[in-house]
């Protein structure tokens, strides 16, 4: 047991959003939500701070379940409400598919509770990587509710909206301090129904189809963990994910909870072939995208498969497919983002691929990749916010989430098109974190130089299509041009700021946070092997000078620009024509292509999934 | 003492492109019967270049511009000191992509059709380069530049004739002048540039051949230094000859058939090498 003050900071995160939300749900009117919002992130993001230097400097937090078998009990009754909600849900939307996997989860559900679970071991445990989850959940997440505090002013029932926001956050930050399975199916399922809830808020028949897709994909999804919960029982006698046996030890049938527990994931993260629910979801407000596509729901399912390293690490093929299904699913996706003409699109298309590229690096199976998956995750949640966001408040000033319109955003909102440079650096650009992923992630690769193909044309594929976006951005005629600037209201610049302002010192701070969070975690499994010597990035196989770049940069810019008079402003030439000239990006491939791409990828993934599982069924049975 | 003469070394790469691009010039034209400018044309035009006013049509091009060329004078300076190829080349990419969001940055359909066939360029080469860059990596167990195994040709033969078209894309030769084809779309992606910024977007390509050839030629090198010199010189000039060569004797392609011609074959015949490696390596052969 861990002192009182511990105590109440893991309490406070999860308790406090869902104290919040249920106020916001009791009162309707926001100037009162507002209140409510504000001062829960001021807790959230009080409280992980707090619990970063309480387990940083005193190592892991755990409870014992013998302490908490109460709590054990309420979240299993919690459970039971969960799951007859969902059979409610499935009943009024009339989809035999919920409903079907509504039944299946409280059937094994209550097979694994009739069976007993043991009680010797750690319910909560909080190390590393749960810690680097909830700030990533509680300060992007709360950045993001008080962006929506502003954005949903047009919108209706704001109670119903924020509580679902603010529960969401609590139950990330349940699920990645739990340590006991079954509350972790628990959290799991609650991030599914607020995922359900927000995607459906406006009510239109679109959010209202999106969101049912959205709950059968996850609630699927949740039918592969609950089962891998129950097998994971019968083979390894434990609920408890530290004393699942190790994977060098695993054989035969004993993969098959691991495999299940690993599907699960791919549908929360919504890698190929399920992919389907995450686009869909892009109908939502944007702050609900910016938190399912940053904070949360996605991110739930690569961090179940960052938990489970120690068991895949040495499971041959198992943890090989798993690679290859994220390696598939980043490249596809990266090739599709490139087709896309709506800014949302193609950032859910970049989110696939993005997550993809973490799951291959789990696949990798070696320090240096396990490394970049952490690295990824970590700035990715920040980009992606950051570029959600701006994409928001585009939509609210000019109409129009598409690409082609965002010409000149430089001249119009100078902050949001600032905004959206940052955010696509952190994505490509060095010096940030996503470029030494990179640069991480292709060294790792050579343990398995057969993957890289994969990789390189994925890499390539993402440079075009956020080279696409951000010129657009930037595409202006003359200087002296007359163009009517907005203003950026002020709830959005500090949205955006706060969370650039994040990104630069996850950036500037990438030595602590390797020391502190990352190689930590990593030598649960492997000796990590990189390092931060003097300023450089240091790897076994190379260096990333970090600060010389950051350093020669500046010089080299600051000379040239300091000696430099900005020469007289010209019209573009054109060839002599007079008419207007508008400008427009290329898109590549027709929808019907895309169609058949998604499609023919989607079958591929499916029978490579059903491959995965009947090979451990198979295998094992011989044996 | 050698980061000493690295540094100038790396001061001194504009003059020393500058002469090969000068050969190439000089070889093009006797190629095709005609005398040719002096072997330092090259560089008297960029220095004329940077003295120059110019024009801009709005800041935005001119920063991403500058950006370029400190992205691509950096991972020069990486690969010259002798540190990470990877890095290098990764910089250098960054550097080619912040030269198509300056291209991009201005309302002129003639840059805008120049930036998307630079895209396509970028899409057809970068994945190739990167991918030898990680089979130099995987034969030698380092990125390290320096700690790379002397005589790479010899493990990595196919890699090396892979690059060489990319090599022919990066300089903008026929047939693959395709993104700056000046008949069709008056020099693409720099038609906005004039003056000094046109120099400095030189100067960056410049630092980016030196990246792309400083790769190639770490193929080839050797354990004596004096021999390493003369056999990169050889093939520096053998390349530089074989480039015109190919450039006088080819018609331009379309964009599509370059990328279809560089991720099938160039990046097919890295893998293929690739793959025998590793199944030498596994013990296989």
């Amino acid at each position: 047991m861990a002192d009182t003050l511990t105590t109440l900071l893991v309490v406070l995160l999860v308790v406090a959003p869902l104290i919040g939300g249920l106020g916001s749900l009791a009162i309707f009117k926001l100037s009162a939500i507002r209140k409510i919002v504000i001062s829960t992130a001021v807790v959230l993001i009080t409280s992980v701070l707090g619990l970063s230097y309480l387990v940083l400097s005193n190592g892991a937090i755990d409870y014992n379940a013998s302490d908490l078998s109460s709590i054990s009990i309420i979240i299993t009754l919690l459970d039971l409400v969960l799951i007859f909600a969902f059979i409610c849900l499935a009943y009024k939307q009339k989809s035999i598919l919920a409903a079907l996997f509504a039944f299946l989860q409280l059937s094994a559900l209550v097979f694994i509770e009739i069976g007993g679970v043991g009680e010797h071991g750690m319910v909560i445990h909080i190390d590393q990587l749960s810690l680097m989850m909830a700030f990533i959940t509680s300060v992007i997440g709360s950045i993001i509710c008080v962006y929506g505090l502003r954005y949903m002013e047009h919108y209706e029932k704001h109670g119903r909206f924020f509580a679902a926001m603010l529960l969401f956050l609590a139950a990330m930050n349940g699920a990645v301090f739990s340590n006991s399975l079954l509350w972790l199916f628990f959290f799991w399922e609650l991030t599914t129904l607020c995922s359900y809830l927000l995607i459906g808020h406006t009510e239109t028949e679109q959010a209202k189809r999106s969101a049912i897709t959205a709950a059968e994909y996850t609630l699927g999804g949740g039918v592969a963990l609950i089962f891998g919960i129950g097998l994971s029982m019968f083979y390894f006698d434990t609920v408890f994910i530290d004393q699942i046996p190790l994977g060098s030890s695993l054989a035969g049938l004993e993969l098959l909870p691991l495999a299940l527990m690993a599907v699960a994931a791919f549908t929360k993260s919504a890698q190929l072939p399920f992919q389907k629910w995450l686009l869909g979801a892009m109908v939502a407000p944007t702050p609900v995208s910016a938190l399912l596509h940053s904070a949360t729901m996605v991110n739930l399912g690569v961090y179940l498969l960052l938990r489970l390293i120690p068991n895949l690490h040495g499971t041959g093929f198992l943890i090989t497919t798993i690679g290859m299904v994220g390696l598939i699913s980043f490249l596809v996706t990266a090739v599709l983002a490139m087709t896309q003409s709506n800014a949302k699109r193609v950032l859910a298309y970049s989110t696939i691929s993005n997550l993809g590229l973490i799951i291959a690096c789990i696949g990798l199976d070696t320090s240096l990749a396990l490394t970049a998956a952490m690295l990824l995750l970590l700035f990715h949640a920040i980009s992606k916010a950051l570029l959600f966001m701006s994409v928001g408040v585009v939509k609210e000033e000019t109409g129009s989430e598409d690409i082609d319109a965002m010409e000149g955003l430089r001249a119009k909102l100078p902050l949001i098109a600032a905004a959206i440079l940052i955010g696509i650096s952190m994505m490509v650009l060095p010096p940030f974190g996503m470029f030494a992923s990179k640069w991480l992630l292709s060294e790792a690769v050579t343990s398995l130089p057969i993957l890289a193909l994969f990789l390189v044309l994925g890499f390539g594929a993402t440079l075009v299509y956020y080279a696409k976006w951000l010129g657009q951005v930037f595409t202006r005629g003359k200087e002296t041009e007359v163009i009517e600037k907005h203003h950026t209201d002020r709830v959005y610049a500090f949205a955006l700021i706060a969370t650039a302002v994040i990104g630069f010192m996850a950036t500037a701070g990438i030595g602590p946070i390797l020391d502190g969070l990352i190689n930590p975690y990593v030598s649960n499994v492997f000796d990590p092997t990189l390092s931060v010597r003097s300023l450089d990035l240091v790897s076994s196989l190379g260096v990333f000078p970090i600060m010389m770049v950051i350093m020669l940069a500046i010089i080299i810019v600051a000379l040239v620009v300091r000696s430099t008079k900005l020469p007289p402003v010209m019209d573009v030439y054109a060839c002599g024509e007079s008419s207007e000239v508008r400008t427009g990006t290329f898109y590549y491939w027709s929808e019907e292509r895309v169609a058949h791409l998604s499609q023919a990828s989607n079958i591929g993934m499916y029978a490579l999934l059903f491959g995965l599982l009947s090979v451990i069924v198979v295998l094992g049975v011989v044996a | 003492m050698e980061l000493i003469i690295s540094i100038f070394l790396w001061a001194l790469i504009p003059l020393i492109v500058g002469v090969m691009l000068g050969l190439d010039r000089i070889v093009t034209a006797r190629m095709q019967g005609r005398k040719g400018p002096s072997v330092l044309q090259s560089i008297r035009d960029l220095l004329k270049l940077l003295g120059k006013k110019g024009s801009m049509v709005n800041r935005s091009q001119v920063a991403f511009v500058y950006l370029a060329l400190a992205l691509q004078a950096i991972a020069a300076f990486i690969l010259i000191i002798g540190s990470d190829i990877l890095t290098a080349f990764l910089l250098s990419g960054a550097g080619s992509f912040m030269m198509v969001v300056a291209a991009l940055s201005v309302r002129s359909p003639y840059s805008h059709l120049g930036a998307h066939r630079e895209l396509v360029q970028i899409m057809a080469t970068e994945p190739v380069v990167m991918l030898v860059v990680l089979s130099m990596g995987y034969a030698s167990g380092s990125f390290i530049s320096s700690n790379l195994e002397g005589a790479l040709v010899l493990t990595l033969p196919l890699a090396v004739i892979a690059m060489v078209p990319t090599l022919l894309i990066r300089l903008e030769k026929s047939p693959f002048d395709i993104a700056t084809a000046h008949s069709e779309i008056v020099s693409g992606p720099y038609v906005e540039l004039s003056g000094r910024t046109l120099g400095i977007s030189k100067l960056a390509h410049w630092y980016e051949l030196v990246v792309m050839f400083g790769i190639f030629l770490l193929f080839f090198s050797m354990s004596d230094p004096i021999l390493d010199v003369v056999v990169k010189v050889i093939v520096l000039v053998t390349v530089v000859f074989a480039i015109a060569l190919i450039d006088n004797s080819t018609a331009r392609l379309t964009r599509w058939r370059m990328l279809r011609f560089s991720l099938t074959y160039c990046l097919g015949a890295v893998m293929l090498n690739l793959v025998i490696l590793y199944l030498i390596n596994g013990g296989v052969f």
